[in-house]
C-alpha cells in the first residue's frame, strides 16, 4: 500500500513539476516531459507490463489535466512503455546511461505518435519547424533530466522490492 | 500441462485486454476530438489532486524566477554601469578634445581675420610649442623656422597686437623674444593724434608682466589710457602695430624724463598661436567710398552712372541718324557724288553742332 502510494505520489509530483516548475525554464512553451522519462525508466526497470500500466496512468493524468486531445498522451505513453519495456529484457537494467541515451528516441517516438494523431485528425502544422525549432531544445532538457528521474525510479524500485 | 494451458490462457487474455485498451484509447482520441467523449468528473478529480502540488511548485518556480531575474538584473546593472563609466570617460575625453579644437578654431579664426585685415603684411601662422621658464627672460619657441621663411628679427604678432620678435630662427622652430623680456626694446609712439610722443617700450624685470615706455620728456602730452603703437623706427617692427596702453605714469629719478607703465594688449599668459610678419609693405589705399548723401535725396551712384552711359549712347545714335540723313539729302541735291565717302571729321563736327 505504501509502495503504491509512493509510486502514485512520484507520478503526481513529477507531473506537477512538469507543469509548474519546468515551465519557468521552457523553450518557447516546450519544456521537459518528465512523464515520458518516468514511463521509459519504469519500463526499463520493471518491464513492459509496468511500462504500459504507468504509461496509461501518466497519460490519463496528463490528458485529463492538460486540455489537449484526450487519449493522445495515454496512447503514446502506453506504446512507449510497451516498446521500451520489451527492450529492457535484452539490456542491463541498472545501467545509468540507458535512460539518458533512450530519452531522445523516446521523445522522437512520442513526437511521431503525436504528429501521426494530429495528421489523422486533419490538423495542419509545420512538422519541419516543429522538429527543427522545438524538438532539439526539448531533447536537451530530456537528456539533462533523464538521469535524476531514472535514479529516483531505481531507488523507489529498490525500496519496493525490500518492502514487498 | 493443465497449469501451462491455464497460464497461456491468462496471457492471451492479458494480450486481448491490452489490445482492447489500446484500441479504446485510440478511438477515444477521435471521439474526444469530435467532442463526443467527455470526462468532466475525472477531469475535476485529477486536477484537484494535482493542483496543490502544482501550486507549490509554481510558487517555488516564481521564487526561483524572481531570484534569477534579480541576479540577472544586478549583473546587468553592474555590466551596464561599467559600460556607462567607460562611455562617460570616453565622452569626457572627446569633450576635452572638442573644447580644445573649438578654442584652437577660435584663435585661428581671429588670426585669419587679422591676416585678412592686415593686407600690408605677409603672415606665417605659428603655434607656441615651448616657453623658457627663467624669470629674467621671456622667450617662447614657435613651430616655424627658416624652412617656412622665418628669419631673425622678424616681428611676431597676434590679432591683438605685438608679441615680440624672432630672436633666433632655427630650421623648423624659432625663438621669439617677447615684449616683456628686459632685453627687448621697441620704438613706439603714442597713437593719439594730438600727442604722437615717441618712446621706447622695454621689459621691466621688476614688473615682468608690464613693460615700461621710457624716454618720454617730462612735459610731453602723455596720459593714462593712451594707446601705444610701434613707431617703425629701427626697422625691426613695422609701424602701427598695437603694443598696449598706458596705465600708469611715473617720473624718472633724474627729473627730466618720465615713463609710462604699459598694459600690453596681448595676454602673454594665454599665448598659443602667433603670426610672424615675413614681409611688409605700404598699406594699400582704402577703396573710394561714395560721398555721404543728403537724407531723402539718396541715389544709387552705380545706377546713375549706368543711366548716364545709356543717355550718351542714345545721343550718339541720334547724331549718327541725323548725319546719315544729311548725307542722303546732299547726295540727292547733287552736291556730293554718290560714291564719295563722307568726311569723318566733318561729319563729327556737324554732329556736334546738332
Amino acid at each position: 500500500m505504501v509502495v503504491t502510494g509512493l509510486w502514485t505520489m512520484l507520478t503526481i509530483v513529477l507531473y506537477a513539476l512538469q507543469t509548474s516548475l519546468l515551465t519557468f525554464i521552457s523553450f518557447d512553451g516546450f519544456s521537459a516531459n518528465l512523464m515520458l522519462l518516468l514511463v521509459v525508466s519504469i519500463a526499463f526497470v520493471r518491464g513492459h507490463k509496468y511500462g504500459i500500466f504507468f504509461g496509461f496512468v501518466a497519460g490519463i493524468l496528463q490528458d485529463l489535466t492538460s486540455g489537449s486531445y484526450f487519449g493522445i498522451a495515454t496512447f503514446s505513453y502506453m506504446t512507449l512503455g510497451l516498446v521500451f519495456g520489451k527492450f529492457s529484457v535484452n539490456l542491463f537494467r541498472e545501467q545509468a546511461l540507458l535512460p539518458v541515451v533512450s530519452s531522445i528516441p523516446a521523445l522522437a517516438f512520442h513526437f511521431a505518435i503525436t504528429v501521426g494523431f494530429l495528421f489523422l485528425l486533419d490538423k495542419q502544422f509545420d512538422v519541419v519547424k516543429l522538429w527543427r525549432e522545438y524538438f532539439w531544445p526539448t531533447a536537451i532538457m530530456q537528456v539533462v533530466l533523464a538521469y535524476p528521474v531514472h535514479k529516483v525510479v531505481c531507488d523507489l524500485n529498490e525500496y519496493a522490492k525490500k518492502h514487498r | 500441462m493443465n497449469k501451462k494451458l491455464r497460464k497461456e490462457s491468462k496471457t492471451a487474455k492479458k494480450i486481448v485486454a491490452l489490445i482492447f485498451v489500446f484500441i479504446s484509447v485510440f478511438c477515444a482520441v477521435f471521439f474526444a476530438a469530435r467532442n463526443k467523449f467527455f470526462t468532466p468528473v475525472t477531469d475535476a478529480t485529477a486536477m484537484a489532486i494535482v493542483a496543490p502540488f502544482q501550486r507549490i511548485f509554481s510558487w517555488a518556480g516564481s521564487q526561483l524566477t524572481f531570484i534569477k531575474d534579480t541576479v540577472n538584473e544586478v549583473s546587468t546593472l553592474h555590466e551596464q554601469n561599467k559600460l556607462l563609466r567607460e562611455e562617460v570617460e570616453l565622452l569626457r575625453a572627446q569633450n576635452l578634445t572638442a573644447s580644445e579644437y573649438a578654442s584652437e578654431n577660435q584663435r585661428l579664426r581671429n588670426l585669419l581675420g587679422y591676416k585678412q585685415v592686415a593686407t600690408q603684411f605677409d603672415l606665417v601662422a605659428a603655434s607656441v610649442i615651448g616657453r623658457e621658464s627663467a624669470t629674467w627672460s621671456s622667450v617662447i619657441i614657435i613651430n616655424r623656422g627658416t624652412l617656412d621663411g622665418v628669419a631673425d628679427n622678424m616681428a611676431v604678432v597676434t590679432e591683438m597686437g605685438l608679441v615680440g620678435h624672432v630672436m633666433e630662427a632655427g630650421i623648423n622652430s624659432s625663438k621669439v623674444q617677447l615684449l616683456l623680456d628686459p632685453r627687448s626694446s621697441v620704438g613706439t609712439l603714442i597713437q593719439r593724434p594730438e600727442s604722437r610722443v615717441a618712446g621706447i617700450v622695454e621689459g621691466d624685470i621688476k614688473n615682468p608682466n608690464h613693460p615700461k615706455m621710457v624716454n618720454i620728456p617730462k612735459d610731453s602730452d602723455v596720459k593714462v589710457d593712451d594707446m601705444v603703437v610701434t613707431s617703425g623706427f629701427g626697422g625691426v617692427y613695422p609701424k602701427g602695430l598695437v603694443v598696449g596702453k598706458i596705465v600708469e605714469i611715473h617720473n624718472e629719478e633724474g627729473g627730466l624724463l618720465k615713463y609710462g607703465v604699459v598694459d600690453t594688449s596681448v595676454n602673454f599668459q594665454k599665448l598659443e598661436d602667433v603670426a610672424i610678419i615675413v614681409a611688409s609693405r605700404e598699406a594699400p589705399p582704402e577703396p573710394l567710398q561714395p560721398p555721404p548723401q543728403t537724407p531723402g535725396t539718396e541715389t544709387d551712384p552705380y545706377e546713375t552712372a549706368k543711366k548716364l552711359q545709356d543717355a550718351q549712347q542714345q545721343i550718339q545714335d541720334a547724331q549718327q541718324q541725323v548725319q546719315d540723313a544729311q548725307q542722303q539729302q546732299l547726295q540727292q541735291a547733287g552736291y556730293v557724288p554718290e560714291d564719295a565717302t563722307p568726311n569723318e571729321d566733318l561729319s563729327r563736327e556737324e554732329a556736334r553742332q546738332w
